[in-house]
């Protein structure tokens, strides 16, 4: 296993501050900040403290890689921090900015390598790609822009005279340059024989369950529809009729009616109600309720839809929608299952990759909390069915899902 | 000439016949009382096993693919020093 993460952002709630995985000061998921998908990050000019934090496990010792796609990155005020490897909150290396466009490397502010290049235009989008090993003697560290090395260097890259990095930070590279925007993130270490060393421009496909995937143990709840009541985007509920209606639209205060609407019956068709605008789930008349409808809304709407399990063993898998290859095989499949626990006592989950007759999971018992959602990641690197790297038509025909272990 | 005597004082000690006086009288005594019993509230706690539900809310994939090396990579150009 070498990929640690991946990020799109395209599956948070527009201008939130994607909590769930990322400790964050200032920005926000935006859709202006796309390149693909539905959305990136944004970084608004000109407050340049603004940073982005997620913990990469426990000391990795490993040569790490991090990409990720920025643009507007104009040269102005020397020395802001991009990306950076930190133990714990102390920096072990960092790219920095200089005033006239180059990147720089630094260990905590120690300048160890400078670019003679910059970027030609920074107003569109660019991939980065920072390499470094953390050693006090050995180390390495490395900057690339679109596969093009900028900078090199070692020797110490360990501001703190340890051999790891355990936080990764992406600071706002600069200010008052206008907004910055940033997507299709991943972060590898060397680790593993797949994926463990400089990606190139990568980006991040995100997909929703458009169906039941053959194995469906978990039973699914539903909330009801309730008057003049504020919905967000992506809430479901199972209407009169029995069909599933999700929120796509709001508008002003985004309540619901003082009187429940007539709910439209067809897949794919809408209902006004108030401020709320309701679409079928599925296809067809009537289609009902089914497991992956209430799994796949467009953002987590928590209780109102979801499948539920008490059974150790139980599995719930679903079908993906298509994604699509064309650069070459995909790097990996990152399944994020946003889930919780309804009561005291112990209730842990797994997630679930099938492909042809073989089922993996990942590895470890997810234990849940109660009554408070969170986001739980696992990433299969390798087709289970052989042991080999995904293709997308793999991708494709596999089932993707959970199992109640405990 | 007759002796004078202008004063005789004769004092004697003698034994007092006071009166006792009681001007109030406490009679205490303790005796067993016949309380009833009051009982405002009561509270049973107990720990009981919960018997919770996983919940899955949303579950999503993320694929990360590779780009084409197209004409959308921007050139570089040397920085003057």
């Amino acid at each position: 296993m070498s990929l640690i993460f991946m990020e799109g952002f395209d599956w948070y709630l527009p201008n939130s501050v994607a909590s769930s995985k990322w400790t964050t000061n200032g920005g926000n998921v935006s859709p202006t900040a796309a390149r693909n998908g539905a959305q990136g990050w944004l970084f608004p000019s000109p407050n340049g403290s603004n940073f982005l934090v997620r913990n990469i496990g426990s000391n990795n010792g490993n040569t790490m890689v991090f990409g990720y796609a920025m643009r507007n990155v104009a040269p102005g005020f020397s020395g802001w921090i991009g990306p950076a490897f930190y133990d714990g909150t102390s920096v072990q290396v960092d790219v920095r900015l200089t005033a006239d466009g180059r990147l720089f490397i630094t260990r905590n502010g120690t300048v160890l390598a400078t670019s003679t290049l910059v970027i030609n235009d920074p107003t569109v989008w660019n991939f980065f790609e920072f390499k470094a090993k953390i050693d006090p003697t050995v180390g390495t560290a490395e900057v690339r822009v679109n596969g093009v090395v900028f900078c090199s260097f070692s020797g110490n890259t360990s501001a703190t005279g340890t051999s790891f990095a355990n936080v990764f930070q992406l600071h706002q590279l600069n200010l008052q340059n206008g907004n910055q925007y940033y997507d299709d993130f991943y972060l590898l270490d060397s680790s593993g024989a797949l994926d463990n060393d400089y990606l190139g421009d990568c980006a991040v496909q995100q997909t929703y369950a458009i169906a039941d995937g053959g194995t469906n143990n978990w039973a699914r709840v539903w909330a009801s529809w309730a008057a003049s009541t504020v919905t967000q985007l992506g809430t479901q509920i199972l209407d009169s009729n029995g069909n599933v209606q999700e929120a796509t639209a709001v508008t002003s205060d985004a309540k619901t009616g003082t009187v429940a609407p007539t709910w439209a019956t067809t897949g794919g068709t809408t209902t006004t109600d108030n401020h709320v605008t309701w679409t079928v789930r599925g296809s067809g008349l009537n289609p009902g309720a089914a497991n992956w409808m209430a799994v796949s809304e467009l953002y987590a709407d928590n209780d109102s839809s979801c499948v539920v399990d008490s059974t150790p063993g139980d599995i719930d898998l679903y079908q993906f929608g298509t994604i699509s290859s064309p650069g070459g095989n995909p790097h990996g499949v990152q399944v994020t299952a946003i889930a919780d626990k309804d009561d005291a006592g112990t209730r842990s989950i797994r997630l679930l990759a099938k492909s042809g007759v073989t089922t993996v999971d990942n590895g470890a018992d997810l234990p849940l909390t109660q009554n408070s959602y969170q986001a739980f990641q696992a990433i299969f690197e390798t087709d289970p069915n052989t042991s080999a790297q995904w293709t997308a038509a793999g991708i494709n025909a596999a089932r993707f899902g959970e199992k109640e272990v405990a | 000439m007759a002796d004078r005597v202008t004063q005789v004082v004769i004092e004697s000690v003698t034994q007092g016949s006071p009166h006792a006086r009681t001007s109030q009288v406490v009679i205490e005594s303790a005796t067993r009382g016949s309380p009833h019993a009051r009982t405002s509230q009561v509270v049973i706690e107990s720990v009981t096993q919960g018997s919770p539900r996983a919940r899955v809310s949303q579950i999503i994939i993320e694929v990360l693919v590779p780009l084409t090396q197209s004409g959308t990579q921007q050139p570089i150009m040397l920085a003057i020093s």
